[in-house]
């Protein structure tokens, strides 16, 4: 590493960046831009909720009302009435926003009030004349009672008292503190994506990535000098737009109307705590900002991945979700829940650090795929003009594997398919019917139909291959090790979370079932269509192109996301990755359905839940791993 | 101007987007991300509530409450009971119960801090066993005197929902609110990202001398491009609804009761108030392109107008805001309040033809403008660096 060189590349990058004038625009906006909608969402929602408790409830009657709710009414300054309405029906095409209909039958009176909840003016109009027609009943039965001689206190016996407790700045703070904290984190990890475009994306467009590798200077450093200037901006970006928040806020708006505790103790947390998201965004957006050869490209391809940032983010504002240990490990979602808990006042140390070290471990992540992204050659220079997407057959020609681009847009076809058809089956079918239709329909056969359109050869994609003997019993020994971590992953999450409804209502649909039919509907049928999908169809044209790391990385993500399921997500990754690595290293894709047959097969029949312990799991997960090293090992020797 | 030239150049914009692959992936990519994300998202709000809802609250208790009541909350399996102590540390307290009898009525007082979730349910569990506790309290006094409660009964208020059943107008009204502020929002984005290419883009690359070197008017050209940056907003605004069906789909199915009549009219009605809106930003968006030299600029100047159309866009999801006419003056926004009666059931033909009169009075100044610009050489050619 040279720092000079590097030094050097860094002041170029900043000097190109501040001359861009969309960089600047985006940097120096929320300086202006957050003030005027601060202000702006405070005075129109101030505005709008005066109007509307200003504005006038009209009412139509229907009947004689008695004397004194009548004068209430009309006492009732912000009630109109009216008698012009005869019927309910007109109160559509009527001004009118309730109807009172009234009765008295056998010494009672009957209040009929008709009203759109649909409509903020009905339910207003309902809670004002709801509050009359009840101390009038009130009064009526205060009556009743006194005739007898009764006392009126046997009608309220209990009397409830709610005391808010919390402090105002508790309070204030808990309105604000929703919205504040997502804003916060999306813009320090979206920010950035701007700013790794101009670095990346923008130099390939314009052919200057050639020239910058023709001076002697190393990939690694050319890369790290664009990652400081990326950070750079992405951190003087978020210093502006704090400080809009700190200093012209406060001046615009009452501070304690928008109830954020911002001393400087805690700016200078929150500071810290949006650091290592900077990190983690300009890692992952340098790295996908080199995918793209033109701006046009890059939209495309930033898009999940401003979608992955902002999921977590918007989670954060679920009410009533606090930081816990647990969330802490989830990146993004650790930030926006602990700049919740730096609002309110209530920020834990431990908290602090566990964020803090879980987003470090993953601005690493992002840093290492970057630098990975950087150091492909085909990446980096790949024209991309592949002719991929060709779909008229008779232009098709034979051929080993299909294209990576086929693979991405049938799996994205599959997984569409599966969603949107597979909701509609699944709640025109029962249990069983549903499954077999989506997993042998949507997940075995279209893949290989696509094969057979696009003129594949089906034993090189899918891998049908006899594995050795060896290689089976190293495949076994990957499948254990990674069960064991499931299992530990499992056992680590119980004591926060519990079991999701879904899933117990699925036991309820399985109880019903009998061994065999779980063994070939759960077990054996998942086994062999998920596995011709992902570790097949999938997994080998990526293979050839992106060499298997990738390859195994991109299946194990899509084979997790396909199972909707948040809490199983990490598990089946996994699990996920244990397949992925049998099938490169067997090339064959037998093992791996034997082995996905035999995970859901235990899951499902065996009573392991004695075996649940760490005491148990981590020897098992220790043996495996060192049996996998050494078969594995000696194969590649 | 003859309409066949501009369904010509209309034709070619379309087909040099359309040829684009990636650009037809960016359009198509929420029907793939959309529900993958809405899945994971309620199943994780699942979790926490029923999280929430399983955990015990721990509350405080006055020693001195009567003992029926006493019992009920012992009773009450959610709940932890720890008697007034100097022992125990408040933080552990959800809430509080105080207790004091005066006049012949017993007084409660529930201490509790409404920024907590774990608080919050802890004084909801306390109010309700009070409230079945008032109601057996009640008979029995009034049995005491020899009164049966049914006698009391000599008022009755019943409250009816004009139409239907009153979950089923509150789900209509959120999905009145976020659904035409998702295609309204999509579609200004789907507009913003195609315009930039249809001007500035067609600058840089240097093909609008090709285009206008065809015997062909220039308010023809702008008019075709027009038309097709129109068509993709519209495209991607309807594209981000489809990929909403699932979840719809799956709503209607599981809870029987809910009749969402998201009928052909408000489908078409949707179309018509968005089109206007639509030509709007497209125009703007398409000037401000013509401006710029390059397709980096145009999306740099773009991306202030956006935040710009963007804030009439979240107007309407103010609370409680209604129909008024400061609302039916400001663009965008009324088209989305229109959007959301029509979601409600009620189509105003005065307010309608109101409002797409005063957005298309918004498009014909942007189309005035637009065209301007694109008749002057000094703004298409002269611009370079000379």
């Amino acid at each position: 590493m040279n720092l000079y060189k590097i030094g050097k590349i860094v002041g170029k990058e900043m000097r190109a960046l501040s001359r861009n004038k969309r960089i600047m625009i985006g940097l120096f906006a929320p300086m202006i831009l957050m003030p005027i909608l601060f202000y702006g969402f405070t005075q129109f929602t101030e505005m709008t909720h005066r109007e509307s408790e200003a504005s006038i409830s009209r009412v139509a009657v229907i009947g004689h009302l008695p004397g004194n709710i009548r004068d209430s009414i009309i006492a009732h300054v912000q009630v109109s009435i009216s008698d012009s309405v005869t019927e309910v029906d007109a109160l559509t095409t009527s001004d009118q926003d309730l109807i009172l209909e009234y009765d008295f039958e056998e010494g009672v009176h009957v209040f009929v009030v008709t009203y759109d909840s649909g409509r903020p003016a009905g339910l207003r109009a309902y809670n004002r004349v709801l509050s009359i027609l009840e101390s009038f009943r009130d009064s009526q039965q205060q009556s009743f009672l006194a005739e007898r001689g009764v006392s009126g206190n046997v009608l309220y016996p209990v009397e409830v008292n709610m005391e808010d407790v919390a402090s105002k700045k508790e309070l204030s703070g808990y309105s604000m503190a929703s919205i504040v904290p997502m804003i916060l984190t999306l813009f320090a990890i979206l920010s950035v994506l701007n700013f790794a475009v101009e670095l990346t994306t923008a130099e390939k467009e314009m052919g200057t990535l050639e020239s910058l590798f023709s001076i002697p200077i190393k990939k690694s450093e050319l890369v790290l000098a664009k990652l400081i200037a990326c950070i750079s901006f992405g951190v003087t970006s978020m210093i502006i737009s704090l400080s809009a928040l700190v200093f012209i806020i406060p001046r615009m708006t009452d501070i304690g109307a928008l109830g954020l505790s911002l001393d400087l103790f805690s700016t200078f947390a929150l500071f810290l705590t949006l650091l290592p998201l900077i990190l983690i965004g300009a890692g992952f957006s340098i790295g996908v900002g080199l995918f793209a050869n033109s701006y046009k490209e890059s939209g495309a391809y930033m898009t999940p991945l401003i979608f992955a940032f902002m999921i977590p983010a918007y989670i954060g504002i679920t009410p009533g979700l606090e930081i816990n240990s647990v969330l802490s490990i989830v990146p993004v979602l650790n930030s926006t829940l602990l700049i919740k808990s730096v609002l309110l006042g209530k920020l834990s140390l431990t908290m602090y650090i566990m964020t803090f070290t879980t987003n470090a471990l993953f601005s690493v992540i992002g840093l290492t795929f970057m630098f990975k992204v950087f150091g492909t050659e085909r990446i980096l220079f790949g024209s991309d003009k592949s002719s991929s997407f060709r779909l008229n057959r008779k232009l098709i020609q034979s051929r080993a594997l299909i294209e990576v681009e086929d693979v991405l847009m049938s799996v994205s076809f599959i997984v569409i398919m599966y969603i949107y058809v597979g909701t509609i089956i699944s709640s025109n079918t029962n249990f069983v019917q549903g499954t077999l239709i989506i997993q042998y329909m949507i997940f075995g056969l279209s893949p290989i139909a696509i094969l057979w359109y696009l003129k594949a050869s089906l034993k090189d994609s899918l891998g049908i291959e006899t594995p050795t003997i060896a290689g089976l019993f190293g495949s076994f020994w990957v499948w254990m090790a990674a069960f064991g971590v499931v299992v530990i992953y499992q056992l680590l999450i119980t004591p926060f979370v519990n079991q999701a409804p879904t899933l117990i209502e699925l036991e309820q649909q399985m109880k019903e079932l009998s061994p065999l039919r779980l063994f070939l509907l759960l077990a054996l049928t998942p086994g062999v269509c998920e596995e011709l999908l992902f570790r097949g169809f999938a997994l080998r044209p990526l293979e050839r192109k992106l060499g298997p790391k990738w390859a195994i990385l991109i299946t194990s993500l899509a084979f997790a996301i396909i199972h909707l399921d948040f809490i199983r997500l990490v598990p089946t990754f996994i699990l996920g990755l244990a397949f992925g690595f049998i099938a490169v290293r067997t090339r064959s894709i037998f093992p791996s359905v034997i082995l996905h047959t035999l995970n859901n097969s235990v899951a499902l029949l065996f009573p392991y839940e004695q075996f649940l312990s760490y005491e148990f799991m981590i020897p098992v997960l220790v043996i495996s791993l060192l049996v996998m090293v050494a078969v594995f090992r000696e194969r590649t020797s | 101007m003859i309409l066949s030239r501009i369904n010509l150049i209309f034709k070619k914009e379309m087909k040099s987007l359309f040829r684009d692959k990636k650009a037809i992936l960016t359009i198509l990519l929420p029907v793939l991300l959309y529900p993958i994300l809405l899945l994971f998202f309620i199943g994780f709000s699942v979790l926490v509530q029923s999280n929430l809802d399983e955990q015990i609250s721990v509350v405080m208790i006055d020693r001195n409450i009567p003992s029926t009541l006493n019992d009920r909350l012992i009773k009450y399996e959610k709940l932890d009971i720890v008697h007034f102590n100097g022992n125990v540390s408040q933080d552990t307290i959800d809430a509080k119960l105080t207790f004091s009898y005066v006049d012949d009525v017993e007084k409660y007082s529930i201490e509790f801090n409404s920024t907590l979730e774990s608080s919050q349910i802890a004084a909801n569990r306390l109010k309700s066993v009070l409230k079945d506790y008032n109601e057996e309290l009640k008979v029995k006094k009034l049995n005491a005197v020899d009164l049966d409660i049914s006698k009391l009964e000599i008022v009755t208020i019943r409250s009816e929902e004009l139409m239907g059943n009153r979950d089923d107008r509150i789900i209509s009204m959120v999905m009145g609110m976020f659904f035409p502020f998702l295609i309204m929002l999509y579609g200004i984005t789907g507009t913003y990202t195609i315009a930039s290419d249809l001007s500035a883009g067609e600058k840089e690359r240097e093909t609008l001398e090709t285009i206008f070197s065809v015997p062909v008017k220039r308010f023809e050209i702008i008019t075709g491009k027009l038309l097709a940056c129109v068509c993709v907003g519209i495209i991607s605004g309807m594209v981000n609804i489809l990929a909403m069906f699932p979840l719809l789909y799956a709503a209607t199915v599981t809870i029987p009761d809910i009749n969402i009549g998201i009928s052909f009219v408000l489908l078409l009605y949707l179309i018509l108030m968005i089109i206007p809106v639509m030509i709007m930003t497209s125009t703007f968006f398409i000037g401000l392109g013509l401006v710029a030299r390059t397709y980096q600029e145009s999306q740099s100047y773009g991306s202030i107008l956006l935040i710009l159309f963007m804030i009439p866009n979240f107007v309407v999801m103010v609370p409680d805001l209604e129909t008024t006419n400061l609302i039916l003056s400001i663009p965008i926004s009324n088209a989305l309040m229109l959007m959301k009666e029509a979601f409600l059931g009620n189509f105003s033909l005065v307010r309608t033809l109101g409002v797409l009169f005063n957005n298309l009075g918004v498009s014909v100044l942007g189309i005035v403008i637009m065209n301007r610009l694109f008749k002057s050489d000094w703004v298409i050619f002269g611009g370079e660096k000379g």
